[in-house]
């Protein structure tokens, strides 16, 4: 029953919606991108380079003659499959610890808290840069090094809230009632905190998604031939002249959907908790 | 309440403040002059110049940097320069010299009046203590090994003497490495500092460096020069110059455009045809000293057979390349381009006749190598193993980072499977000394063919060895005659080649772009040779 | 306040250790990385044995402990280090730049201030208004755009196209224009939803309808009760954001060819430069452990809410 008001609340919320609309528009493009797409992203032809958009390519074509909106349609994919996967390692990891941190207090409690302060004590694109570099520069190394400098912000909520959800009375029934420490964390704390987690994830996925283009702005991520749309981007600057449209198909994506994503976790927020302050 | 929101306001204001407070007062706190001389002369109606280039010097004290840009040109002059074709040994600062028949005595004479930047007298006791200091100092200091000694005869005659008829030496004393320094002034005051501010015999002398952002130089009053090309020969004609550091591509072009940037260096070349067609500019276009290639791995197991290798290098249209990045770079089938010394048209053509772009034959070499797509999907493979390549890409040098994927595209077509991945050189450098890689994009940029030596040659990174190269290659060294060194240097090209242990791609065109206004520069066939004496500015 | 001391002592401890830790941290990855900056910063030209003497030269050739031990100990005497790439005092470097850095990631956090807490303010008041509905979207429209790009646009629009502004570099108040907006715009959407929410949350406190059961006029009202106590977590996050700023300005000024410490950080990194990263690296932590302890302290000291939280903390 109380799902069902929160699906009234979640219609009736137009900032939610629009959010949604965006996000659904964009994972159709991701999985039928190869129905929707007119050409392959890849597809070199130096006759047709630098054209602006026409019948034939819609979005224009770029320094090698291949689709724009193509690689933008194709992009949406690197764009979905980035922000969902660092998301969902963020919190997988930030929660755990969160709530061992929490839960268990003492010296587990601190070094969690130390580690975590290490990964924020210096700016997430910092720790993320020197990551990259030390790994080498591909998409699946932004990914991991992004996730591990912001998983503190999960962290540091959930450990705070696990603390206050401990002391309440009918945890200790719980325990007298033979259950371990796991299925308290996971059949009592957890559901209390999830609301709090899916906004928290939900805003996570439009920083991640930007971390992303500002560290393939420097190089690192995604390679080419990949249509990622911050290297698109990126690539298209040098032709803002002569062919603009390199760049602004994939930038104006990239804000659509990050918009999608802002909007969809506003909307959440103020549909499951507005007290929260993240 | 009120007391608290009155503490939070004082106390972010006050930090705020410290910080921009910080920000403005340090500011001022270091716009002293960092060269050694005190005075920085005012005139009425200066002449300016702004300059833009990508990247920030490590210091303008040429023997103290491992790399050269127009910068090290505009603050020191060697005693000798060649002319613009790379044909002939010209005076610099120095107003004459001679080389004995054997090649291994060379005397300077310097006028009689000469003075450094700082007003010290630059005479020949100047310039021997100048040579001291750089084998004492430069990572390339082995440069002068071939000099055993350096007298001084008296206050303006230098003699070298060496051990050999070292042609490879002259590139060296011809360039910017060779621009004397007042060693006096460098022990003063420390390497540190006389790299932010070189004392030295060019057309500018440092004023200012602001970190990160720009350096201010004036002229140098007491310039003079004996160099029969330029009409200027006498202090420079533009009162100031400013060199601003602009990475991102579009900022700089976006300033040159605007007007705001009088001279930009490193035009990349998406942006060639837009400044081409752009009324308001000029463009100035130089071949590299060298080539860009790509290093192969003969230990790798496909690569090991020269068939693959010489199938790979048929397979690669050069031709489409080039179109792909708008002609600015001239295809290359042999080791040394037309702006280096000892470049050989007929070397040139005859590796190109020989590895002209080839479908058909790339496909029959594979096949002979045993190499046969077997489950169709589009690779060749040969005892199950597909023929599958990585190619580390130099995202630092655009025309290799964009040519990858038109060779990825090309190779397909031929069966091969080659993956990119996208590097510092820096790095790429390591990995082909580690021997940990497939295929390498890599380049060299130096005027004369002795740089072959740290490519090819046994010692060098490269897997690959071959003694006869090896022995052609030290006997280049030392061939003083022009036509003799361009014959030995087209043995090594030609027996290089004949084992392809790398694929020559392309030398790239550099540009320069500079607004209308802006006159009098002379370029050399190997733009490092950059004579700004007659620059002006209306 | 004894014990507002004591937990400033030990979250000093607990920040020195930090620093210490990230520096060792970054120590360790940039060994990590193939090759060392010796190699890195050469050309072809340079001999082998050339390389090894340098790289003997700069105790690159001895065990990485010892590498790191010895620069602690030299930087704990304040002792920066020189840069392997280019041979000038760490120090300076960092001196001369990271005045630039700090202006606009400082200004930019106070326009976003200075714009934020009154647009935020009327959005709140006026809720769900097409006022209020257009601000909000207005702020997050730009929190979604990558900041390179933004950055690129507006160069274009006001240095090119315009011509009002100049193009790049540090001339002059002019010049930190662009890039502060471009740093300020994208996080005014989370100073604005804090401080909307904030204020939205006090409007609905009883003590402010008896104020206007009072008779007090709706906008006194406002400014006095409502505006006072939005402000506390709002200044709570002013210190909290201030070191996060930095990360951002490394892209900003690349795209302006801003002199910060930006750029410089990042060419030294992939040159593996240690003495300027290590360098640079030690004072943004320290100034992140400082602002952090400034921020809890400040949310403890205002907020009766977040001290107990933080009580939880010093356990």
């Amino acid at each position: 029953m109380k799902y069902l008001s929160i699906l009234k609340d979640m219609i009736k919320n137009k900032t939610f919606m629009v959010g949604l609309f965006i996000f659904i528009s964009v994972l159709i493009l991701a999985v039928f991108a190869d129905k929707i797409a007119p050409y392959s992203y890849d597809l070199i032809n130096v006759q047709e380079k630098l054209l602006s958009p026409n019948e034939q390519y819609r979005f224009g074509t770029d320094q090698y003659g291949r689709d724009v909106m193509s690689r933008v349609i194709y992009g949406s994919r690197i764009t979905l499959k980035v922000g969902l996967i660092v998301v969902a390692i963020e919190t997988l990891i930030g929660v755990s610890l969160g709530l061992l941190a929490g839960y268990y207090g003492g010296y587990l409690e601190k070094f969690i808290l130390f580690v975590t302060d290490l990964t924020w004590s210096l700016p997430p694109i910092i720790m993320a840069l020197a990551i990259v570099t030390m790994l080498g520069p591909s998409l699946n190394n932004v990914i991991i090094a992004i996730a591990v400098v912001s998983w503190a912000q999960f962290t540091r909520i959930v450990r705070v809230k696990t603390q206050s959800i401990k002391s309440l009375s009918y945890i200790e029934a719980a325990r007298a009632f033979g259950e371990n420490d796991v299925g308290i964390m996971t059949r009592y704390i957890l559901p209390n905190i999830l609301s709090s987690i899916i906004v928290l994830s939900t805003l996570a996925l439009p920083t991640a998604i930007l971390s992303t283009t500002s560290l393939g702005f420097l190089g690192l991520g995604s390679q080419p031939p990949d249509p990622d749309w911050g290297l698109i981007l990126k690539e298209g600057i040098a032709y803002m002249n002569q062919a603009p449209w390199i760049s602004i198909f994939p930038g104006l994506a990239i804000v659509y959907t990050v918009l999608g994503f802002n909007l969809l976790g506003e909307g959440l927020r103020d549909i499951m908790d507005p007290r929260l302050k993240a | 309440m009120n007391k608290k929101l009155k503490f939070i306001g004082i106390i972010s204001l006050i930090l705020v403040l410290s910080m921009t407070i910080t920000g403005c007062g340090d500011k001022q706190a270091e716009a002293p002059t960092e060269s050694p001389e005190s005075e920085q002369p005012m005139e009425q109606v200066e002449k300016t110049i702004v300059i833009a280039m990508p990247e920030e010097i490590e210091g303008t004290d040429v023997q103290q940097i491992r790399w050269d840009n127009l910068i090290h040109n505009l603050v020191s002059q060697p005693l000798a320069t060649y002319n613009l074709e790379l044909t002939e040994l010209i005076p610099g600062a120095a107003e004459s010299f001679e080389i004995s028949d054997d090649g291994t005595e060379i005397t300077f004479h310097l006028p009689a009046n000469a003075k450094f930047s700082n007003d010290a007298a630059l005479t020949a006791e100047a310039i021997k203590a100048s040579m001291a200091r750089y084998i004492e100092t430069s990572p390339y200091s082995y440069d002068f090994d071939p000099i055993q000694e350096v007298i001084a005869v008296d206050d303006t005659t230098v003699v070298l003497k060496l051990d050999s008829a070292a042609a490879f030496l002259w590139p060296v004393l011809t360039s910017v490495y060779g621009g004397p320094i007042d060693a006096n002034v460098a022990a003063e005051v420390g390497n540190d500092v006389f790299n932010r501010g070189v004392v030295s015999n060019g057309l500018y002398k440092v004023d200012n460096w602001v970190q990160g952002s720009q350096i201010e130089f004036v002229k140098n009053p007491n310039y003079q020069t004996f160099n029969p090309i330029v009409d200027n020969k006498g202090p420079a004609l533009i009162d100031k110059l400013t060199v601003r550091f602009i990475p991102e591509n579009f900022t700089r072009i976006s300033e040159l455009e605007a007007g705001t940037v009088d001279l930009v260096v490193d035009i990349p070349s998406e942006n060639i045809d837009q400044i081409r067609n752009n009324e308001n500019l000029n463009l100035y276009e130089y071949l590299q000293t060298g080539i860009d290639y790509i290093a192969l791995n003969t230990n790798n197991e496909h690569l090991s057979d020269l068939n693959v290798r010489k199938a790979l290098a048929l397979a690669i249209n050069k031709d489409e390349i080039s179109a792909v990045l708008n002609d600015t770079v001239k295809t290359r089938f042999g080791l040394i381009s037309e702006s280096m010394l000892t470049f050989d048209q007929a070397t040139e053509d005859k590796l190109a006749q020989e590895y002209a772009f080839n479908i058909d034959k790339a496909k029959t070499l594979l096949e002979e190598a045993g190499y046969k797509d077997t489950n169709g999907d589009g690779i060749v493979d040969k005892n199950g193993t597909e023929l599958s390549l990585t190619l580390m890409v130099a995202l630092d040098t655009p025309a290799l980072k964009n040519s990858a994927p038109i060779i990825q595209a090309q190779l397909k077509l031929v069966g091969v499977d080659l993956k990119l991945n996208e590097y510092e050189s820096p790095y790429i450098k390591q990995k082909i000394k580690d021997g940990e890689f497939d295929m390498a994009t890599r380049f060299f940029w130096w005027s004369d063919p002795d740089i072959l030596y740290y490519v090819i040659h046994s010692s060098a990174d490269l897997p690959w060895e071959n003694e006869m190269v090896d022995k052609y290659l030290d006997e280049g060294r030392y061939i003083m005659d022009l036509a003799e060194r361009t014959a030995k240097y087209a043995q090594v090209q030609e027996l290089t080649m004949a084992e392809v242990p790398l694929i020559p791609l392309f030398s790239e065109y550099e540009y320069m772009a500079a607004r209308k206004e802006v006159t009098g520069i002379k370029l050399g066939a190997d733009g490092k040779r950059v004579m700004m004496n007659d620059l002006d500015i209306k | 306040m004894n014990d507002i001391i004591e937990y400033i002592f030990k979250r000093l401890l607990a920040g020195i250790l930090v620093i210490f830790a990230v520096t060792a941290l970054l120590f360790a990855i940039m060994q990590l990385m193939p090759g060392d900056a010796i190699e890195l910063v050469s050309s072809p030209r340079v001999p082998a044995e050339k390389i090894e003497e340098l790289r003997a030269l700069w105790g690159l050739d001895k065990p990485v402990l010892v590498q790191y031990f010895y620069w602690l100990s030299r930087i704990i005497q304040g002792d920066f280090g020189t840069s392997i790439v280019s041979g000038q005092k760490v120090l300076l470097l960092i001196k001369e730049r990271l005045p630039y850095t700090l202006m606009l990631t400082g200004g930019a956090l106070i326009i976003q201030y200075i714009i934020a807490i009154p647009l935020g303010l009327i959005a709140a008041y006026k809720k769900d208004s097409v006022l209020d509905r257009s601000i909000v979207a207005f702020t997050i429209g730009f929190w979604s755009i990558p900041p390179f790009w933004l950055g690129i646009l507006l160069m274009i629009i006001f240095g090119v196209w315009l011509k009002v502004l100049p193009i790049s570099g540090f001339s002059g108040i002019k010049s930190i224009i662009l890039p502060l907006m471009t740093m300020a715009l994208p996080g005014l959407a989370g100073v604005l939803r804090l401080t909307r929410s904030e204020v939205l949350e006090v409007l609905r406190e009883r003590y402010v309808e008896t104020a206007y059961a009072k008779g007090m006029k709706r906008n006194s009202v406002l400014i006095k009760h409502v505006l006072r106590n939005a402000l506390i977590p709002v200044t709570v996050m002013f210190f909290l954001n201030l070191p996060w700023t930095i990360g951002g300005s490394v892209v900003i000024e690349t795209v302006f060819a801003w002199p910060g410490v930006g750029p410089l950080l990042w060419k030294s990194i992939s040159s593996q430069d240690f003495p300027v990263v290590q360098g640079i690296i030690f004072i943004i932590a320290i100034l992140t452990v400082i602002s952090n302890i400034l921020g809890d302290i400040f949310s403890s000291f205002l907020d009766p809410r977040v001290r107990q939280e933080l009580k939880g903390e010093i356990v």
